[in-house]
C-alpha cells in the first residue's frame, strides 16, 4: 500500500471513528443522576414523562410568564448565580411554586435568599432503623401533618436523605421521620451516643409573596426506581396540583458523556433549525456533485 | 495515529460513561439501588418498639396498642422474620383482649355477687376463667415466640453486649414478669369472686322462693342528654312483691326505687356523660329483712342504643415553641352548634395553659410557654369536654421547644495589626431570622484573655475598638451573643486577626544577637572524645606485609584492593578516608565491597558512621552506576571527608 493510500485509509478511519464516538455520545443515555434523559434506576425520566415535564437545561435567568400556573422543581447541586435567584424569587412572589429537592445543603443559598427560614442539614444522613424500606438508609416517611398537601399520604420512601432545619415559625412542617430515625454523622448505619435522635422535619413549606416554596430533604424520592415505592409519585402530585411542571436540569453535576451529548444535541439542533438545514443540505449536495464531476474528469469524461 | 486516536476516544467513552458511578458528591452517596440494596435490621430498634408495645399491652404508657401494631406494616423486616413479628403482634394483641375481657367480666361477676345474684355471678366468673385461662396460655406462647426472635435476630446483632440491647432485653423480660403477675392478680381476683359466689350459693337456704324481676324501657335507642323511662315488675311464683326496694344500675346513674302495690317499679333516668354506642341497664331485687329468710335476689338487664354526636377535634399546632415567647394554638370544633359554648381545656405536660369556654367552632389560643420550660418535646393535649349529645374529644401531639434563629454577623476591619500600637475594630449584627434587629443585648467579645461586654444599638449593631492583644500570629477573637430573652439562643462565633508583636520580635532578635556574640566570644568547645582502642574485628592477615611504614603498606594494600579499578573523582577521596578508618580500625579484606567494608567498621566509627556511609554511597554511584557523578556530590564527598577526618585527627 502507498503511502498516499495509507493516509487515506487514516483519514477514513478518523472519520469513522469520530463519527461512530459521536453516535454513542448520541444515542447512549447518560446515566448522570436526577436527569431526565437517564432512563437507569438513578434517573428521573419516568417522572419526566409522568408529569409532562418541561426542561430547563439554560440558567434560570429568564423571565417566565404566568408564574401561578408554574411549578418549577430543582436539585440544586451547582450553584446559582444572583441573577438567577432574583429571577426565581420573582417568580415565586408572584404566584409560582417552587420545590427544592436536596440532600446535601447546596440549597441553602436559594434558602437564604427566600428569608433564611429553613436550612437542610449537610454533611449527614437520616437513618431509620425501624421504619424503612429494606435498611435504615432508605427510611419510610410515616408521620405527616394535617395539611392538604400531604392528606391522602400514609408513607413515602427516602433515599439517603438528609433533614431539615426550621428557623422560623412561618414554616410548616408537612412530615417528620419517625422516633427511631437519627443523623448518622459517621455513617456507620449505628445510632452511637451523641448522635441526634428523631422526629425530624423532612418536608416543610412556607409562603413567599403570593407564592409558595416546598423543601425536601432528599431528591431522591423521585428516581424511576423509587417513584413507585409508597406514596412517593402521589407526594409529588399533590404538590404540584395541576398546574404544569418546570423541571431544572441545568444545576445538576453531569459528567462528561453529559456534556459532550448536551453540546452534540445544541449542534444537531442548531443544525436542523429551519433557518439553517436547507443551507446545509446545499453545501452537502454540492459537496457530492463536485465529487462526482471530479471522478468524471479524471475517468476523461468531457 | 489512528489507534491511538481510537483508543482514546473509546477511553473517554468509557470514562464518561463510568463516571456517575463514582462518588462524586461527596462523602455521602446520594443513593443506593432500591431493588438490590441489602436488607438489614436493626435489633435494638426493634426491640425498643416492643418494649413500647408491651408498655402499650400493660396500660403502663398512655399508648394505643392497636394503632401501634398497625406502625408494623411500615417496619423494614426480612422475610424470615416477618411471620414470627406477625406471631408476636397476634399473641400481644389477644393477650391484651383477653385481660380487658377478664376484667370487664369480673367487674361485672363483684356487681352480681353484691346483689347476692350468685347463679349468674358463677356463670360470669366462668366466662371470666376461660378468657383468663386464654391470657395465661398466650402470655406463654409469647415468651416462645419472644426466645424464636430472639433466636432469629441472632444473625442480626452486630455486638450483643451493646448496652442498648441489653437494656431494652431486660426492659422485655420485665415487661413479660408483669404480664404474669397481673393474670396472678386476675386469677386471685377470680378465686376470691368464685369462693364468694360458691359460699353464697351454699349459705342459701334450699327453701328460699325464686323472684323474677323484669325490665322495659320507653325507648329502645335514646339520645345523650334526654330521659329514659326504666320500668319492670318484680315477683314471685306469679305473685307480685309490692313495696320492694329495686336498685337499678346503668353507666348513667344508680338509682333505686320501690315497686308499687302490684309490684310494678318505675324510673326516669337521665342519659348523660355517655358516648359510646350501646348501654347495659341491670335492675337488682336484694332481699332485705324478714324477705331474706323468704325470697332470693333476682337480677334482669336490657341493652339500649345511645344516639351521641362524636366531636371532631382539628387543632393546628406549630411543632416548634420558644421558652418565654406566645404559641398561637387554633382549635378547630366540628359539627358545631350554634350558640352553644363548649369548654375546652389545653396542657403541656399535663399542665393547665388554658381551661375556659369557647363560643364558635373555630378558635384561637396564645399560649404562653414558661420561659423555664426545657428545650426539647413535649406533650400537647387539647381536650374538648362534651356537652349534651356531642361527645369529647382529646388531641395529643408533640410540641417541640427550641430556640428561635439568630443571625450574628461578625467581622474585623483589620485582619493585621501591629502590638503594641496597633488598633482593631470588631463590629457586627444581630438580627432576628426575619431579619429584625436584636436591640439593646449583649454581646461578649474576649480577646486573648481580656473580655469586652458590649449592646446592641437600635440597628442590633456593635462596634468595639481594641488594642492588638501581646500574642504572636493568628489570633481568635470569640464574639459571643448572650441574649436576656430565653427564647434566642448563646451563639459564639470567632474571628481571626494576625498580630505581628514588636515587643516579642525585638527581644527575640536581641537574644539571637547576644547569643551569637557570646558564642563567637566563648565558643563551645566539645569535651575530646577519648581514643578508643579499636577491636580487631578480623583474623585476616594481610599478606602484604609492612615494608617502610604502617601508613606505605594500607596505602598499598588500598590501592590493590580489587574493587577500585577505575579513576573517578569521589574514588580518591573515599580512598583517603579508608585509609585513614583502615589505620585505626584494620584493613578491608580483599573480597569486601565497599558497602561489606562499611558494615565491618560501622560500630567502631559511631561518631562518623553516617558521614562514611553517605560517602560509601556516592563511591558506589560512582563505581557501578556508569554515569557521570555531580559537582554537587563531589562536593559533598569532599565535605564528608573533611568531617571523617577532623574527627579522626582528634
Amino acid at each position: 500500500m502507498s503511502s498516499e493510500d495509507k493516509l487515506s485509509v487514516s483519514k477514513f478511519m478518523i472519520i469513522v471513528g469520530v463519527i461512530t464516538a459521536g453516535l454513542l455520545v448520541l444515542y447512549v443515555p447518560p446515566a448522570v443522576d436526577f436527569s431526565i434523559t437517564n432512563p437507569f434506576w438513578n434517573g428521573y425520566t419516568v417522572v419526566s414523562d409522568r408529569l409532562n415535564a418541561t426542561v430547563i437545561d439554560k440558567p434560570l435567568t429568564f423571565p417566565i410568564k404566568n408564574p401561578n400556573k408554574i411549578v418549577i422543581i430543582t436539585i440544586p447541586y451547582s450553584k446559582y448565580i444572583d441573577l438567577e435567584i432574583e429571577n426565581l424569587k420573582n417568580f415565586v412572589k408572584n404566584g409560582g411554586t417552587l420545590i427544592i429537592l436536596d440532600d446535601y445543603g447546596y440549597a441553602n443559598q436559594i434558602l437564604r435568599a427566600f428569608g433564611d427560614y429553613v436550612t437542610i442539614i449537610n454533611n449527614t444522613m437520616l437513618v431509620d432503623s425501624l421504619f424503612n424500606y429494606r435498611n435504615g438508609r432508605l427510611p419510610k416517611i410515616i408521620e405527616f401533618s394535617e395539611d392538604p398537601d400531604v392528606a391522602n399520604i400514609t408513607q413515602v420512601v427516602f433515599n439517603h436523605a438528609s433533614v431539615l432545619y426550621i428557623l422560623s415559625p412561618k414554616v410548616k412542617v408537612l412530615a417528620y421521620s419517625s422516633s427511631f430515625s437519627f443523623l448518622d454523622d459517621n455513617l456507620n448505619g449505628i445510632c452511637d451516643p451523641g448522635e441526634c435522635k428523631g422526629p425530624f422535619p423532612v418536608i416543610a413549606k412556607f409562603t413567599y409573596g403570593s407564592g409558595v416554596v416546598y423543601v425536601i430533604s432528599d431528591p431522591s424520592f423521585l428516581l424511576n426506581s423509587m417513584i413507585d415505592i409508597g406514596d412517593n409519585y402521589k407526594l409529588i402530585l399533590n404538590l404540584v396540583k395541576d398546574k404544569s411542571v418546570w423541571i431544572d436540569q441545568y444545576h445538576l453535576k453531569g459528567n462528561i458523556h453529559y456534556q459532550i451529548r448536551k453540546y452534540i444535541v445544541t449542534v444537531v439542533n442548531w443544525l436542523l433549525h429551519p433557518y439553517i438545514s436547507p443551507y446545509i443540505t446545499a453545501v452537502f449536495m454540492m459537496s457530492i456533485l463536485i465529487m462526482i464531476m471530479r471522478v468524471m474528469r479524471k475517468r476523461g469524461v468531457s | 495515529m489512528v489507534k491511538l486516536c481510537s483508543t482514546i476516544l473509546l477511553l473517554l467513552l468509557l470514562i464518561s460513561i463510568l463516571t456517575p458511578y463514582i462518588p462524586i458528591y461527596g462523602e455521602i452517596s446520594p443513593h443506593e439501588r432500591p431493588d438490590t440494596a441489602s436488607t438489614e435490621l436493626d435489633p435494638v430498634s426493634l426491640s425498643s418498639f416492643y418494649v413500647l408495645l408491651f408498655r402499650a399491652a400493660l396500660g403502663t404508657e398512655n399508648l394505643n396498642l392497636t394503632s401501634l401494631t398497625l406502625l408494623f406494616k411500615y417496619v423494614g423486616l426480612p422475610s424470615e422474620i416477618l411471620y414470627i413479628v406477625n406471631r408476636l403482634n397476634n399473641l400481644i394483641l389477644k393477650v391484651y383482649s383477653e385481660i380487658n375481657q377478664t376484667s370487664i367480666l369480673l367487674e361485672r361477676a363483684k356487681l352480681l355477687i353484691e346483689f347476692k345474684v350468685y347463679d349468674e355471678a358463677y356463670e360470669v366468673l366462668d366466662k371470666a376463667r376461660l378468657h383468663l385461662y386464654n391470657a395465661n396460655k398466650t402470655s406463654f406462647e409469647i415468651e416462645l415466640a419472644i426466645n424464636e426472635l430472639r433466636s432469629r435476630l441472632e444473625k442480626y446483632i452486630v455486638n450483643p453486649n451493646d448496652p442498648r440491647l441489653v437494656n431494652t432485653s431486660e426492659e422485655i423480660r420485665d415487661s413479660i414478669n408483669r404480664l404474669h403477675e397481673l393474670i396472678n392478680e386476675l386469677l386471685n381476683k377470680l378465686y376470691k369472686l368464685s369462693y364468694e359466689a360458691e359460699s353464697g350459693i351454699n349459705e342459701q337456704a334450699p327453701w328460699l322462693l325464686t323472684t323474677f324481676i323484669s325490665i322495659h324501657t320507653n325507648v329502645t335507642e335514646i339520645k345523650v342528654g334526654r330521659d329514659i323511662e326504666v320500668y319492670g315488675q318484680l315477683y314471685c311464683a306469679k305473685e307480685p312483691l309490692p313495696n320492694r326496694k329495686i336498685d337499678i344500675i346503668s353507666p348513667f346513674a344508680n338509682l333505686s326505687v320501690f315497686t308499687d302495690e302490684d309490684g310494678y317499679y318505675r324510673a326516669i333516668i337521665h342519659v348523660f356523660n355517655y358516648y359510646r354506642p350501646k348501654a347495659t341497664i341491670d335492675v337488682f331485687y336484694k332481699p332485705t329483712g324478714e324477705d331474706r329468710n323468704h325470697f332470693r335476689s333476682a337480677h334482669n338487664k336490657t341493652t339500649i342504643n345511645v344516639l351521641y354526636i362524636k366531636t371532631r377535634l382539628i387543632v393546628d399546632a406549630p411543632k416548634f415553641v420558644y421558652p418565654g415567647l406566645p404559641a398561637y394554638v387554633s382549635v378547630l370544633i366540628f359539627p358545631w352548634f350554634s350558640g352553644v359554648s363548649r369548654k375546652v381545656a389545653i396542657y403541656i405536660d399535663n399542665e393547665t395553659l388554658f381551661d375556659g369556654y369557647v363560643n364558635s367552632s373555630k378558635s384561637s389560643f396564645k399560649l404562653f410557654i414558661n420561659d423555664t420550660t426545657t428545650i426539647g418535646p413535649h406533650v400537647l393535649k387539647v381536650y374538648v369536654y362534651p356537652y349534651m349529645e356531642y361527645s369529647d374529644a382529646m388531641y395529643i401531639s408533640i410540641l417541640t421547644v427550641t430556640y428561635k434563629g439568630i443571625i450574628l454577623a461578625v467581622d474585623v476591619d483589620n485582619s493585621f495589626v501591629v502590638y503594641p500600637l496597633g488598633k482593631f475594630n470588631v463590629y457586627g449584627r444581630v438580627m432576628d431570622v426575619d431579619g429584625n434587629p436584636l436591640v439593646n443585648e449583649t454581646i461578649e467579645i474576649k480577646v486573648a484573655n481580656r473580655v469586652y461586654l458590649l449592646s446592641t444599638n437600635l440597628n442590633g449593631e456593635f462596634n468595639v475598638s481594641i488594642d492588638a492583644p501581646f500574642t504572636f500570629g493568628d489570633c481568635y477573637i470569640t464574639v459571643t451573643f448572650k441574649p436576656v430573652e430565653k427564647w434566642y439562643p448563646i451563639v459564639s462565633k470567632q474571628v481571626k486577626v494576625t498580630v505581628m508583636n514588636v515587643t516579642s520580635s525585638i527581644v527575640v532578635i536581641v537574644f539571637l544577637v547576644g547569643m551569637l556574640f557570646f558564642f563567637r566570644r566563648y565558643p563551645i568547645r566539645l569535651p575530646k572524645i577519648p581514643v578508643q582502642k579499636p577491636k580487631p574485628y578480623i583474623t585476616y592477615k594481610p599478606k602484604y606485609t609492612a615494608t617502610t611504614s604502617k601508613v606505605d603498606t594500607i596505602k598499598s594494600f588500598i590501592n590493590k584492593w580489587v574493587i577500585f579499578k577505575g579513576i573517578g573523582r569521589i574514588i580518591p577521596i573515599y580512598k583517603a578516608v579508608v585509609e585513614k578508618i583502615s589505620s585505626v580500625v584494620g584493613l578491608p579484606k580483599p573480597s569486601d565491597t565497599i558497602r561489606e567494608y562499611y558494615r565491618r567498621v560501622e560500630s567502631h566509627i559511631k561518631p562518623v558512621k553516617d558521614e562514611f556511609w553517605k560517602l560509601t554511597l556516592y563511591t558506589e554511584y560512582e563505581l557501578y552506576s556508569g554515569k557521570q557523578v555531580k559537582e554537587s556530590m563531589i562536593e559533598e564527598a569532599t565535605k564528608l571527608k573533611e568531617v571523617i577526618l577532623r574527627v579522626f585527627r582528634r
